[in-house]
């Protein structure tokens, strides 16, 4: 058999069977000729495995199966619209007929909630060990019904390793299957089978597909567990769907010994559920494998990278990854990661909610979402967003403390990743030692000093004018304060005007203190204290204050070189402003709050 | 101002606007959706912000297919999944719960059909099948204690047979349950189910939905919000907490969602866990179906009329004919009160050849195409129970009104002369020595 490295590429893939194109076609159809009357019967027999109707079966996701089959050493895969249809698909066929699964009590947040509080509905239950790192834990919980035992090889969020091959051991001793859901490690770094795992479970969505493009999951046979008769009489059952090609009624061990559980899972569930991947789909997840050995071993690096700094950093209180100094488990990782430890990490933020919020958003090289495992880095605040369907409880049993936050290590270089972390802290830091406070005339000199430190004399508003606006409407003012100096503000006058052109600028009588606009003249931070995330914080301050009075706009102009700053706080860019004031270009901004 | 069907069906549900001026739906192929602060997470988390946050639940595209559809029946929501199957299978186990009973008829879809018999028994749901032309007081006589909805087809797969929608709405109504429609065949273009007092519909849009034949997709649209009561239905009014509001106080998801339940109930949790997501690509080409569907299936009604005239006058190979608007239907008067625009693009007629002259007409076939598949811009043929109904027992089809000597035909947009000359050739070859 060929190497992993090749496989990826070239597994399950004939280009002598279609038209000889080099790449996977996309075959983008919902039927298929079935050519003659004998090979029409053939085909519903099985004798034929060509595809009949896409969802049950297609070339391109066919090729995708094969793949993975290959690159999981296994004997079979099955190719579904989501991971959690495969968990749940996979989950289910074992249980029919009231059976239950033991199960790490720390899974990704849907496994979570659907083994809590969905799937019992149908019959699957799902029992939780008490501690899942030990595997005697399992054991005490298997009892006559259990038809399985269920882990994450890397957990999500926590990258927690458990003890796969003894697990194994205890499942097969009570002759039921591991299950393995091994979509943080992928088959690159890690082959569950090798140690024992019976059926092995991908998001595909994750570092399978790697590039974030994609809903896909699949579902891995290894072929070497025998289903028996006795605890899955469900593959035993004859259905006249699987009838042979002289009319018989067959079982799924029937039709396939080494995998009954594949054939029922096809015939009945994908078939009458119908999860089916969209070729095109499957396509975007083989291309993704081709770069999987690439990809997996570099952000494995990052992460190993990410995870060194942040426990040197002094800026967060744990850190979670395989090799961590706090990791549990650490020989285990070694053992069964030998090419890497994964993309995965987490660490718990020290700080408040809003502090963390100003932590994500001053983050520039890590996307805000709920995914993993993409080329981007990705950031995620887990308990309040991917595990938000547990409850308090359920965060405490999985071991997701409330300031866990996520990072999935992309593809980019692991310097920036880490400026863009430490630049992000030093900001949360550094603004602790900043307080926000209003203004009032007893500020004026401090307010006009600032002004004339930032501005030439021709561009600063003059004393009189602050003097006006903090007579008029102070609660328009907010500052910015080091050690009770004012070094950054940001202040504003209500009216009804949509923008406030220079000759009513220049002339007063604008304003409206009932008007339903913000009319923003300045912001600016003292030039010793810029690049610390005040600006930030003084209009993001700004805006949330206007909602809360109920104003519904908020407009000013500013120079070109800021307009990705008030875009990146959800300003419109409107063009080139009337005003002249400075003989530089201004630009109109605005946003509508609702 | 709510638009006409035929400016719904290539602009409904859209807004150039909202998605950089694009004229065409953009196919939003990621996995996932940045947020812009964790108030925006949780706004659309609540519901209190249009959003996205993982394509599995949700995606503009997807989206813009589910609004599009919505209008077109006029419907208040609608939820697309990767199959019909699995619009349907979500649906009934949406509805029951996970447990309860369904009734329905004996002459359904083959899959639907095994779906009946080998899936849902195993996880607590029974079915209770009914002769498809039972009087509307034996219906009422199945309807047990715990019979959660009526399931019906407004055309039925493979023979073309109607039913009665406005007196199963009012026995459904009657006993507190829904009328859940497969209105596949006839798209909203033939047939709007909302308007004879069905409560949910569903579609494969592998056929002619979207008509191409290059996607499998389903959807599930919901009418004006069904009166669910709390005993019958208790999935509604339990809290959940991934339903919760603002400040975090969970919610059913009668209270969360009011006007539309149950896409809620199914989006939130049968969407989410069992994870039959539709592609956005594929959803663009079912968007993309959909703009012609007038026109196509106008075309195939057409078609299909010509094709049973054909046939009628080739008594000497054709024992019968089933399709509503043909003069032996027994369905004639159904036709005329629910269906003005025509009775669909599918109709079944027996074959006088013994089992070796109905192989050696489907090998004579050039222009039909033989495959499993319904609705497509291509005119297709098959022997439906050997076939797409193979799963059924001989007792089965027998009980299901499938003869034998079944042949099916779903008309295409080709011209009706060349239809009508490949099957002159193929009826000439299935005789020959
Ligand atoms: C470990 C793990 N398994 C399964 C899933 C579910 O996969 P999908 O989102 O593709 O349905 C996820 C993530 O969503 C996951 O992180
Ligand atoms: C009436 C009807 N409903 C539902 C389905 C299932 O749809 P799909 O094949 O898209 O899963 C089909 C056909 O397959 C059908 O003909």
């Amino acid at each position: 058999m060929a190497d992993f490295d090749t496989l990826r590429i070239r597994a399950g893939y004939d280009s002598s069977e279609h038209n000889y194109s080099v790449n996977v076609p996309i075959y983008q159809t919902a039927a298929f000729d079935l050519g003659s009357t004998d090979r029409a019967d053939r085909i519903w027999t099985l004798e034929d495995d060509s595809a009949i109707y896409s969802r049950v079966g297609n070339p391109t996701v066919a090729v995708l199966e094969q793949r993975i089959t290959q690159l999981s050493g296994a004997y079979g895969a099955l190719a579904l619209s989501s991971g959690m249809a495969a968990i749940s698909y996979t989950i289910l066929a074992l249980t029919e007929y009231g059976g239950n699964i033991v199960a790490a009590n720390s899974l990704y947040g849907g496994s979570e909630d659907s083994f809590s509080h969905f799937f019992p509905r149908f019959g699957a239950n799902i029992k939780f060990v008490k501690d899942r790192f030990d595997p005697a834990a399992y054991e005490k919980e298997i009892d006559e019904n259990t038809r399985g035992i269920y882990i994450e090889s890397i957990s999500n969020p926590n990258a927690e390793i458990y003890d796969i091959e003894e697990l194994a051991k205890i499942a097969h001793k009570h002759a039921i299957p591991l299950i393995v859901d091994n979509t943080v490690a992928t088959p690159y770094l890690l082959d569950p089978i090798s140690y024992g795992a019976d059926i092995v479970i991908y998001s595909a969505t994750k570092a399978l597909g790697g590039h974030g493009n994609v809903i896909g999951g699949i579902i891995v046979d290894s072929g070497h567990f025998r289903y028996s008769k006795s605890k899955f009489p469900q593959f035993y059952e004859v259905s006249y769907k699987l009838k042979d090609i002289k009319g018989n009624r067959r079982s799924p061990a029937d039709v396939d010994e080494i995998s009954p559980f594949l054939v029922h899972l096809r015939a009945f569930y994908l078939e009458f559920i119908g999860a089916a991947l969209s070729p095109f789909d499957a396509y975007l997840i083989l291309q993704g494998l081709d770069t999987i050995s690439e990809r997996v071993s570099k952000q494995s690096q990052n992460a190993e990278k990410i995870a060194r700094f942040l426990e040197e950093s002094g800026f967060v209180s744990w850190v979670n990854y395989p090799t961590a100094k706090s990791a549990k488990n650490k020989e285990l990782a070694e053992k069964y990661l030998t090419k890497g430890f994964g993309g995965i990490l987490s660490f718990g933020f020290e700080g408040t909610d809003e502090e963390l919020n100003d932590f994500i958003q001053h983050l520039n090289y890590y996307s805000y979402h709920v995914n993993i495992g993409d080329v981007r880095s990705l950031i995620v605040n887990c308990a309040r967003t991917t595990h938000a369907e547990m409850d308090a409880s359920h965060l405490k049993r999985a071991g997701i403390a409330e300031n866990t936050v996520r990072i999935s290590a992309g593809l980019e270089s692991a310097d920036d990743l880490i400026f863009d972390l430490r630049s992000a802290f030093s900001k949360v830091a550094g603004l602790r030692e900043i307080k926000l406070s209003g203004a009032d005339l007893n500020d004026l000199d401090e307010i006009a000093n600032l002004e004339i430190t930032n501005f030439s004399a021709e561009k600063a508003a003059s004393k009189a004018a602050f003097e006006y606006r903090l007579k008029n409407f102070p609660e328009w003012f907010i500052t910015a304060k080091y050690e009770g100096e004012i070094i950054g503000l940001i202040n504003a006058a209500p009216t009804d005007r949509d923008y406030i052109t220079d000759d009513v600028y220049l002339s007063g009588g604008y304003y409206n203190k009932d008007g339903k606009s913000l009319f923003v003249y300045g912001l600016e931070v003292h030039p010793d204290f810029r690049h610390k995330g005040i600006a930030d914080k003084l209009i993001r301050t700004l805006i949330n204050k206007a909602k809360e009075a109920g104003k519904t706009r908020i407009a000013l102009t500013c120079s070109e070189k800021l307009i990705p700053f008030y875009q990146a706080h959800g300003l419109q860019y409107n063009g080139i402003s009337k005003s002249v004031i400075g003989d530089e270009a201004s630009y109109d901004m605005s946003i509508d709050l609702k | 101002m709510s638009y006409k069907f035929d400016t719904v069906k290539v602009r409904g549900g859209y807004n150039a606007k909202e998605h950089n001026n694009s004229v065409g739906v953009p196919v939003y192929a990621t996995a996932a959706f940045d947020f812009d602060g964790f108030d925006h997470f949780n706004n659309i988390r609540a519901g209190a912000q249009l959003g996205f946050l993982y394509s599995r639940v949700g995606n503009p595209t997807v989206a813009a297919l589910e609004a599009r559809v919505a209008q077109l029946d006029g419907g208040t929501a609608a939820l697309a999944f990767a199959s019909g199957m699995a619009a349907l299978s979500n649906t009934l186990l949406a509805v029951t719960g996970g447990k309860g009973r369904i009734l329905s008829t004996k002459q359904i879809y083959g899959g639907t059909f095994d779906l009946e018999n080998d899936v849902f028994p195993s996880i607590g749901i029974e079915f209770d099948l009914i002769d498809h032309d039972s009087s509307i007081e034996e219906w009422a006589a199945l309807i047990k204690e715990d019979t959660k909805a009526i399931f019906v087809e407004s055309i039925s797969n493979p023979s073309a047979r109607l039913l009665d929608i406005e007196a199963l709405a009012e026995l459904a109504h009657k006993n507190g349950i829904p009328l859940v429609v497969d209105n596949t065949f006839a798209t909203p273009y033939l047939f709007r189910p909302f308007e004879h007092g069905a409560d949910i519909i569903i579609y494969s849009a592998t056929k002619a939905l979207n008509g191409h034949g290059n996607a499998i997709g389903g959807i599930v649209v919901e009418g004006k919000p069904f009166n669910w009561t709390e005993e019958k239905f208790p999935q509604f009014y339990k809290k959940h907490w991934v339903a919760r509001d603002l400040d975090n106080n969970p919610r059913s998801f009668i209270e969360a969602f009011p006007q539309f339940p149950f896409t809620a109930l199914l989006r939130t949790k049968y969407l989410a866990y069992f994870g039959a997501s539709l592609s956005p690509y594929d959803a663009q080409l079912i968007l993309i179906g959909i703009e012609t569907l007038s026109e196509r299936v106008s075309k195939q009604v057409a078609n299909a009329r010509k094709i049973v005239k054909y046939l009628d006058s080739r008594s000497d190979v054709v024992t019968w004919i089933s399709y509503p608007e043909h003069k032996d239907s027994k369905y004639k008067a159904l036709a005329e009160k629910y269906f003005p625009k025509g009775t669909g693009t599918v109709l079944t007629f027996g074959f006088k050849g013994n089992d070796d002259q109905i192989n050696k007409l489907i090998n004579s076939i050039q222009l039909f195409g033989f495959q499993a598949n319904v609705g497509d811009a291509r005119s297709l043929l098959i022997n439906s129970p050997k076939t797409t109904h193979g799963e059924l027992t001989p007792e089965e089809l027998e009980a299901a009104q499938i003869k034998p000597d079944t042949i099916r035909l779903s008309l295409g947009l080709e011209d009706a002369e060349d239809l009508i000359a490949d099957l002159d050739q193929a009826f000439a070859k299935a005789f020959e020595e």
